[in-house]
């Protein structure tokens, strides 16, 4: 004799059955300790979930509640507008069919996301006051690949400016050489 | 159907901009520091010309106008300064004193710099703006009454 499904023992216990099929998952329940097992559990599930629907039902305002079924009522009266079913009951319906994968892909990705972080935070933080205080290195290149210097300005109070690129092997040499109208005293 | 696997990169890409979010803002980087070195040099002719051992990078520079003009190269007078940008660094010379401030550093591998020099009387006689590679050399010049060079040579990395 064949276990009864989840699905069979969700409809056998909300007594949406048919007689005989109801018949039937019974015999296989008596027979089956695993399937009783099941059974049980989800009817202890389904009494938690009707106890703490009660529970907050009770924390609703009566004023409120007549609101609710007014809102209830007309929606119900209401004659249908729309055939297709909207994009709500369409995603909650994706949701149902695709529980299980949804629920390893949620898990995975916090998986992941939470990988992520770690190896963020071992990375070293920006805010490593270590790695903050680590000093500005500067780029020397190969002599070959430097640029020229460049003299943005150049005064020489009392005196005469020449600027000399010496370029060799060894890169850029550039020499400002003052010739000064007093020559009295040295530098 | 979707795979759980694809589900997972979906709900991740959701979740990532949320776990940058969540990271401590990034401190202010260090401001630009670079390490210069300051030669101050006497030139001067001499029966035997010399140079010194510390100034062997110059050396084949020497050989050139208007270092040419002399022959015996000593060094007065070696320092090494950290320059920090806007950072106003005094350094003294033998004979006056020089003034450096770094303007910043340009596509990493330039130094942007301004130099100050005072002669021994503290008179300015001369200030530049200039950007030049790293490794590479600025040589400030001038003569003496007597005929000698006084030479400050700088590099930076």
């Amino acid at each position: 004799m064949a276990t009864p499904d989840d699905i069979e023992l969700m409809q056998h216990h909300d007594g949406e059955l048919p007689e005989r099929l109801s018949a039937d998952v019974e015999a296989r329940l008596a027979a089956d300790p695993e399937a009783r097992a099941k059974a049980e559990s989800l009817a202890q599930v389904d009494e938690l979930l009707r106890g703490h629907l009660e529970l907050a039902a009770d924390n609703v305002s009566d004023r409120r509640f007549d609101a609710m079924w007014k809102e209830i009522d007309a929606a119900t009266s209401a004659p249908a507008t729309a055939t297709s079913p909207g994009v709500w009951a369409r995603i909650t319906g994706w949701l149902d069919r695709y529980r299980g994968h949804v629920i390893t892909g949620a898990l995975s990705a916090g998986a992941v996301a939470a990988l992520a972080l770690i190896l963020r935070t071992t990375g070293g933080s920006p805010e490593d006051p270590a790695q903050a205080q680590r000093p500005f290195a500067i780029d020397v290149r190969p002599a070959a690949m430097r640029t020229a210097p460049e003299i943005e300005s150049l005064e020489t109070p009392n005196g005469e400016g020449t600027v000399l690129n010496l370029e060799d092997e060894d890169g850029h040499t550039t020499v400002i050489w003052v010739t000064r109208e007093d020559t009295v005293e040295g530098i | 159907m979707r795979s759980p696997v694809s589900l997972a990169l979906a709900v991740a890409l959701a979740l990532a901009p949320g776990v940058a979010a969540a990271q401590p803002k990034q401190a202010p980087p260090p401001p630009p520091t670079v390490s210069c070195d300051f030669f101050e040099i006497s030139a001067s002719s001499g029966k035997d010309g010399s140079i010194d051992p510390e100034l062997e990078k110059l050396k084949k520079k020497f050989k050139k106008p208007p270092f040419s003009s002399w022959n015996t190269f000593k060094l007065l007078m070696k320092s090494e300064k950290q320059l920090t940008q806007k950072k106003l660094e005094t350094i003294p010379l033998k004979l006056g004193k020089a003034e450096a401030t770094l303007l910043g550093v340009v596509n990493a591998s330039q130094v942007r710099l301004t130099i100050s020099i005072d002669d021994e009387s503290g008179k300015n006689f001369v200030n530049n703006t200039s950007t030049f590679a790293a490794g590479d050399y600025l040589v400030y010049g001038h003569s003496l009454p007597n005929n000698d060079g006084h030479l400050l040579a700088l590099t930076c990395k």
